[in-house]
C-alpha cells in the first residue's frame, strides 16, 4: 500500500503533507509523557511487523496493522506511523520521501476511523467473541479504506492510473481478509491478557 | 536403523565473524542416551541446540540427523518433528492466550485436526499433574508452572529426542524438585544443559563440557551416588554450585 | 546485525554535516517531484546516480533499495502505455499502446528511480541517531522527534529479543506459515503477545532512561560548525534543484 516516488502529481502531494501534518498535530497533542511508550512501542512494532510475511493465497504478503494501531492508539496513530513510514523508506525503500505525507495518511486516517468505529466494541474483555468481531471488522476495514484513499491520490494524480488502481485494489482484497483475521485474534488476545491497552 | 540420531561434525558457528561461538565442534547423539551438557554461560550451549534443530545454521560443518544430512531449511523440518527443544527462556515458547491452546500449537502443526490436537493436548496435561490448567491464562502463570506448560507443549508433540536448556533455571526450590521428576521419568533420548552437578549424576552418566567452542569429555564421577536414572529422586536437597555459573568464558 | 543499520561509507557525501544532508535531501526531493519534462527528469537521474557514486555506496545495496519502487513501477510501466491516448504505435485487439504513453511511464519510472537514488545516497548513508540529531537540530517539534528516538530503541530491542525468538520458538514446533486459519489465529496471538511483552519491555526501558534523566528530549550536544565543504555542497545543490526547475518553466 506504499505509493512509491515519481508518481503522484504535486498538488496531490502537497495535500497529502498537508492532511498528515494536521493529522500529527492533533496526534501529538495527545501524546502525552505516559503514552509515549504505547505509542513508540506501536510505531516499532508497526515497523518490525512489516518485515514478517504472511501467506495469502499462493503468494504472500507483509502485514500493515493499521487497524490494530488505531485501535491502541487513536489520534496518535498518525505520529507513530509517520516516524515508522520515514525509517521503512530510509531503510528499505518502502514508499519515499515525497511520499511520506499521502503515505501516512493513507495508513493513519483509516486508523483513526477504525479507532471511532469499532474502539468501543474491542474495551469489552468481558465479551471476547465481540472484541474479535471489532478487531477483525477493524483490521479488513482499515485495509479497504487505506486501499481507497491510494486510490484516490492515483486517481487524482491522472485518470491513466485506474487500471493501475484495478489491479492494486484487486489485490488487497484477499490482504483483507488476512489482516482482518489476524487483527481480530490479536484483539481477542489483548482483551484476554491485556485489555488496558486497547483502551 | 543406525542408532546414531545426531551426528555433527566439525561445526563452526558465528553471531559475528569477529567472535567465533563453536570451533570444530563434534557432537554424537545415539539413542536412548541422556547426555549432559554443561560449560560456562555464553559458552555456545543453547547455540548448539538451535545449530541441532536448524534454527540457527552453521557457517561449516555437517549435521547428520535421523540418518540424513540436513543441510537447508526445508531438511530440517523433519528433524524439528522429531526433536523437541524446550527454551531456556519460557517466554519465548508461551505466546497463545491459553494454556490448552499453547500445549496444542505444535500437535496442530503436525496435521492434527483441532479436536485431536486438543485431546492430545489434554492428555499431556493430565500426565504432567496440570489437569485443572488448561483455561489460565499463560502469561500470568508462576515461573515454574510456565516451565511445566512449556514442557507440555514440547511432549505433546510426542517427539523421539528432547532438547532441554537449563530446565530448572530460575525455579524455586519445589518447582526445580517438581521439573526434575518429570525429567527422570522422561523414556526419550535427552540432551539436558543445567548446571546441577547432583541431578545430573542423578539423570546420566556422560557429561559433555563446552569449552572455547568444543565439546570434551567430562571424566565419569568417581563416587556415582546415584548411577541409575530410574532411582527415584529421594529427597536430596540439591546444592547448586554457584562457582559454575559465574566462572568467565574464556574466548580465544 | 541489526535491521536499522545504515548503509556503510565513509566518503565525501557521507562527511557532509547530516543537517545539510537531510535539507538538501528535501530540497532535491521536492525539485525532482515536480519536474515533468525528459530532460529535466534526466538531469535529476544523473544528479541522482552521481551521489550514488560520490557516496560510494556498494551498487548491490543500490539495487536491493530500489527493488520495491521497481515493482510498483512495473505496475506502471504494464498498464499507462495502454490508457494514455495519443499515437498509436501498436494494436492488440481494442487496446492501443501509445508513444504518449510508454513516453510518461518511462518518465514516472525515472523520476521515481531518481528520487530514491537521492535518498539512499544523503539519508541512506546516515545512522538513524544522526537524523535523530539533524530533525532536532532542525527544530521539528521536540514530542516528534522524541518519538522517534524512542522507536527507534525499541525497534532494535523488539526486534531482536522479543520477535526473532518467539518467532523462532514457534518455527521449533514445526510451525510452518501457510494460507489457512490456523496460520492467521497463531500470527495474530504472535502479535498480540508481541505487543505486550514489546510494552511491558518498552515501559522498562523508558523508566531507566528516565532514571538516567531524559525528558524525551535528546541531551543538547553541541552542534558542530558548518565546514567550507558543507556550505559549498549546499550551494551546489540548491543550483542543481535550480536547474531542474528551470527545465519546467517554459
Ligand atoms: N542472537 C544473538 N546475537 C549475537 N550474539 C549472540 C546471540 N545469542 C547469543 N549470542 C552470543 O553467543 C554466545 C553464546 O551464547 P549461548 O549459546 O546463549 O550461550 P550459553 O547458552 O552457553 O549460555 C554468547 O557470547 C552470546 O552473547
Ligand atoms: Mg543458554
Amino acid at each position: 500500500m506504499h505509493i512509491s516516488e515519481g508518481i503522484l502529481s504535486a498538488p496531490v502531494l502537497a495535500g497529502g503533507g498537508l492532511l498528515t501534518a494536521v493529522g500529527t498535530a492533533l496526534g501529538l497533542r495527545r501524546l502525552t509523557p505516559e503514552r509515549l511508550p504505547r505509542v513508540a512501542v506501536m510505531g516499532a512494532a508497526f515497523f518490525v511487523a512489516s518485515l514478517v510475511h504472511v501467506p495469502i493465497g499462493p503468494s504472500s504478503a507483509h502485514l500493515i496493522l493499521n487497524g490494530l494501531c488505531g485501535l491502541i492508539l487513536g489520534w496518535s496513530a498518525f505520529p507513530a506511523l509517520l516516524v515508522s513510514l520515514f525509517l521503512q523508506a530510509l531503510l528499505f525503500g518502502f514508499g519515499g520521501l515525497t511520499t511520506l505525507g499521502v503515505n501516512t495518511f493513507d495508513m493513519a486516517a483509516p486508523a483513526v476511523a477504525c479507532a471511532w468505529l469499532f474502539g468501543k466494541a474491542c474495551n469489552n474483555p468481558a465479551r471476547p467473541r465481540l472484541v474479535f468481531a471489532a478487531g477483525a471488522a477493524a483490521g479488513a476495514l482499515a485495509v479497504a479504506l487505506g486501499c481507497l484513499a491510494t486510490a484516490t491520490a492515483l486517481f487524482l494524480s491522472g485518470r491513466e492510473f485506474i487500471p493501475a488502481i484495478i489491479a492494486l485494489a484487486a489485490a488487497h482484497i484477499p490482504i483483507m481478509i488476512a489482516e482482518g483475521l489476524i487483527t481480530g485474534w490479536a484483539a481477542w488476545f489483548l482483551a484476554k491478557i491485556k485489555p488496558e491497552l486497547l483502551r | 536403523m543406525s542408532n546414531v540420531l545426531f551426528e555433527l561434525r566439525r561445526i563452526d558457528f558465528a553471531y559475528d565473524d569477529t567472535r567465533p561461538v563453536l570451533r570444530g565442534l563434534d557432537f554424537t547423539l545415539r539413542r536412548g542416551e541422556r547426555v549432559a551438557l554443561t560449560g560456562p554461560n555464553g559458552c555456545g550451549k543453547s547455540t548448539l541446540l538451535h545449530i541441532m534443530t536448524g534454527l540457527l545454521k552453521p557457517s561449516s560443518g555437517t549435521l547428520v540427523a535421523f540418518g540424513r544430512t540436513r543441510r537447508e531449511e526445508k531438511d530440517f523440518h523433519e528433524v524439528r518433528r522429531r526433536t523437541g527443544l524446550l527454551f531456556q527462556d519460557v517466554d519465548d515458547q508461551l505466546f497463545c492466550p491459553t494454556v490448552i491452546e499453547d500445549v496444542a500449537f505444535g500437535p496442530l502443526n503436525l496435521g492434527l485436526d483441532r479436536h485431536a490436537a486438543v485431546r492430545r493436548a489434554r492428555a499431556v496435561l493430565g500426565t504432567l499433574g496440570l489437569d485443572d490448567f488448561e483455561d489460565r491464562i499463560t502469561f500470568r502463570l508462576s515461573e515454574g508452572e510456565k516451565r511445566l506448560v512449556a514442557l507440555a507443549g514440547v511432549l505433546a508433540m510426542e517427539p523421539e529426542v528432547i532438547l532441554l536448556d537449563e530446565p530448572m533455571a530460575g525455579l524455586d526450590e519445589t518447582a526445580a524438585r517438581r521439573v526434575e521428576e518429570i525429567i527422570l521419568t522422561l523414556p526419550q533420548t535427552l540432551v539436558i544443559i543445567a548446571h546441577d552437578t547432583d541431578f545430573l549424576a542423578r539423570l546420566t552418566r556422560r557429561t559433555l563440557r563446552l569449552h572455547a567452542g568444543r565439546l570434551r569429555e567430562a571424566p565419569p564421577d568417581p563416587f556415582p551416588s546415584h548411577a541409575s536414572p530410574a532411582d527415584a529422586p529421594g529427597g536430596v536437597q540439591s546444592i547448586r554450585t554457584s562457582q559454575e555459573r559465574s566462572k568467565p568464558c574464556t574466548k580465544p | 546485525m541489526t535491521c536499522l543499520a545504515a548503509i556503510g561509507s565513509n566518503s565525501a557525501v557521507s562527511r557532509i554535516d547530516p543537517r545539510v544532508r537531510f535539507l538538501t535531501a528535501l530540497w532535491l526531493a521536492a525539485c525532482t517531484a515536480v519536474v515533468r519534462n525528459p530532460p529535466a527528469v534526466g538531469f535529476a537521474l544523473a544528479a541522482g546516480l552521481a551521489l550514488v557514486a560520490a557516496a560510494r555506496i556498494p551498487p548491490h545495496r543500490v539495487i536491493r533499495r530500489l527493488v520495491p519502487l521497481n515493482i510498483f513501477m512495473l505496475l506502471v510501466l504494464l498498464t499507462l502505455p495502454w490508457t494514455v491516448p495519443g499515437r498509436p504505435l501498436l494494436n492488440i485487439g481494442p487496446a492501443v499502446l501509445t508513444a504518449e504513453g510508454l513516453q510518461r511511464a518511462l518518465l514516472l519510472a525515472a523520476r521515481g528511480n531518481a528520487l530514491m537514488l537521492m535518498m539512499i545516497a544523503l539519508l541512506g548513508t546516515m545512522e538513524v541517531t544522526d537524523i535523530a540529531h539533524a530533525l532536532s537540530r532542525l527544530h521539528l517539534p521536540a514530542r516528534l522527534v522524541g518519538l522517534f528516538i524512542i522507536t527507534i530503541r525499541y525497534i532494535e530491542v523488539l526486534h531482536h529479543h522479543e520477535f526473532d525468538r518467539l518467532a523462532r520458538a514457534m518455527k521449533s514446533r514445526s510451525f510452518r506459515p501457510r494460507a489457512d486459519l490456523h496460520t492467521y489465529r497463531s500470527y495474530g496471538y504472535l502479535l498480540g503477545m508481541f505487543m505486550v511483552r514489546s510494552f511491558e519491555r518498552a515501559e522498562r526501558i523508558l523508566r531507566a532512561m528516565k532514571s538516567r534523566g531524559f525528558d524525551g528530549r535528546l541531551p543538547a550536544l553541541e552542534a558542530p560548525p558548518l565546514r567550507p565543504a558543507d556550505i559549498a555542497f549546499a550551494v551546489s545543490t540548491a543550483f542543481a534543484g535550480i536547474i531542474m526547475l528551470g527545465g519546467v518553466l517554459p
